[in-house]
């Protein structure tokens, strides 16, 4: 990518038609994006053109996606994620633990676009708050904190129960 | 912390695949398990990450398989990449163990077991799963060794949800000289592999703790496995592996051993004794005799000189 490709800015369409002119070194987090424009070879030019649309992400999620972007778009890259690597969760920095201070619909549908625009660090961070909420509670805690349902039949739940008797104190 | 907004919101139900299995890398084993068990669909997606992770292993898979196939060859830290790349935790003399002890133990006297130093890779380990079911009744094993009584907590849990997972699993070895009849009864539980008829020797629960272990108290643990559900065979090891004969003290701590499992007759009793005279052996005999009415001496591994002996059953 040239500095000039850098400096400019691509435009993002919301699922609810709302457009963002967006830093194209603040959305470079997005792998999703970055190889959308590579593969339309749009990567190095000028004027990227149209909105590129973002599908099931709405203007609310989008508009903070793209400020936790701005807020990350000089860290450094993080290695390569990789299962030997230790699994810390208490290790959210205090900026994204604010930023992560909402209702759990909007925290569930910030992973969703993480996850579909490929940003990982937010990725990471949102689905670490999310094991947070479910360390050390019981079954029917997570549902609560989640709310779900209990689709187990009470013979299924009992079965269960016994089954996971083993591993409680 | 972040509440449920409306019925409408996306919620953890709602997560794909990929994002669940990224939560639950976050997640102690022992969440896990609670997380199964919240609802069908997080259950159902669980199950398909279980199955995602087996084929992930396939790369150590086939470097197994080929040194299973070739006796000889040794398995080297750059031939199985990522579960061996820290020298402290994977030290050469474990790895050789595998290819050498193991391979030898896999043709003459099922099953294998491999050491690990800890539970960190007892993750590794366990994921030989695969592996170890095409040559059947396998093993595996853990060794808890901490004195942190946390550390200790964190990590039977963990071998507890592993071991759970294992449908074929015939052995637990243990050379945790700490190891409490507390931890080895939470073990015992989490067993639950289905012998089959083609195991050579089905759903034995080999207790072979190793080194400073006093012999009393293995003889405790294994009433404790007698009175399990799981256990075929109970087997002891008597912790002789040096060749010398036994002392008076010796002959009076396995005595005071059948005497404890006399009255117990459901089970299969062995008794493993390491290298040893003719004349240990004769005498263990007898005692077996005296306590059980039976016993009889089977070589067992022949190059570790060891000798099985059937008291019971």
């Amino acid at each position: 990518m040239t500095d000039a490709a850098q400096e400019r800015s691509i435009k993002l369409l919301s699922s609810d038609n709302e457009t963002f002119q967006v830093p194209r070194n603040v959305i470079r987090l997005s792998n999703t994006i970055n190889t959308l424009l590579q593969d339309l070879g749009l990567d190095d030019e000028e004027d990227a053109g149209d909105a590129i649309p973002v599908q099931n992400v709405t203007s609310t999620i989008l508009k903070k996606v793209i400020a936790w972007c701005q807020h990350h778009h000089e860290d450094p890259v993080a290695a390569d994620d990789s299962d030997s690597r230790e699994k810390r969760t208490d290790d959210i920095s205090s900026w994204d633990v604010e930023f992560l201070k909402v209702d759990q619909g909007t925290l569930f549908e910030l992973i969703l676009a993480a996850n579909y625009l490929d940003i990982k660090g937010l990725l990471d961070v949102s689905c670490k708050t999310v094991a947070n909420m479910i360390k050390g509670k019981s079954p029917e805690e997570i549902r609560r904190t989640f709310n779900i349902k209990n689709d187990f039949t009470p013979e299924e739940e009992e079965q269960i129960r016994k089954e996971n008797a083993w591993c409680e104190d | 912390m972040p509440t449920p907004e409306n019925e409408n919101s996306p919620t953890l139900s709602d997560v794909p695949i990929d994002v669940l299995e990224k939560i639950q890398k976050y997640l102690e084993s022992i969440d896990i398990v609670r997380l199964r068990s919240v609802s069908k669909s997080i259950q159902e997606n669980l199950d398909m990450i279980d199955q995602t992770e087996s084929l992930n292993n396939s790369e150590l898979n086939s470097v197994l398989h080929f040194a299973i196939k070739n006796n000889n060859i040794e398995i080297k830290n750059k031939e199985i990449p990522r579960y061996v790349d820290d020298p402290e935790k994977y030290p050469p003399e474990i790895l050789n163990f595998f290819p050498i002890t193991g391979l030898r133990q896999l043709n003459w006297y099922r099953p294998i077991w491999l050491h690990y130093e800890d539970s960190t890779i007892l993750e590794s380990s366990l994921n030989l799963k695969d592996f170890l079911e095409d040559v059947q009744d396998l093993a595996l094993v853990d060794i808890i060794h901490s004195t942190d009584p946390i550390v200790r907590k964190n990590r039977l849990k963990n071998i507890c949800v592993k071991l759970r997972k294992m449908q074929s699993l015939a052995t637990f070895h243990c050379s945790d000289e700490n190891l409490t009849f507390e931890e080895l009864e939470k073990i015992v539980k989490s067993f639950r592999f289905n012998p089959t008829d083609d195991m050579i020797d089905p759903g034995v629960i080999n207790i072979t703790l190793n080194g400073n272990i006093p012999f009393y108290k293995k003889s405790m643990m294994s009433i404790i496995l007698d009175k399990t559900q799981i256990a075929r065979v109970v087997r002891i090891s008597t912790n002789r592996h040096i060749e010398r004969d036994f002392d008076e003290e010796d002959y009076e701590g396995i005595e005071w051993f059948m005497k404890i499992q006399s009255p117990n007759p459901e089970k299969r009793l062995e008794l493993s004794v390491g290298p040893c005279p003719e004349s240990v052996c004769e005498k263990l005999i007898e005692l077996s005799h005296k306590w059980f009415g039976h016993g009889e001496a089977r070589p067992g591994m022949i190059e570790h000189g060891q000798n099985i002996l059937y008291l019971r059953g």
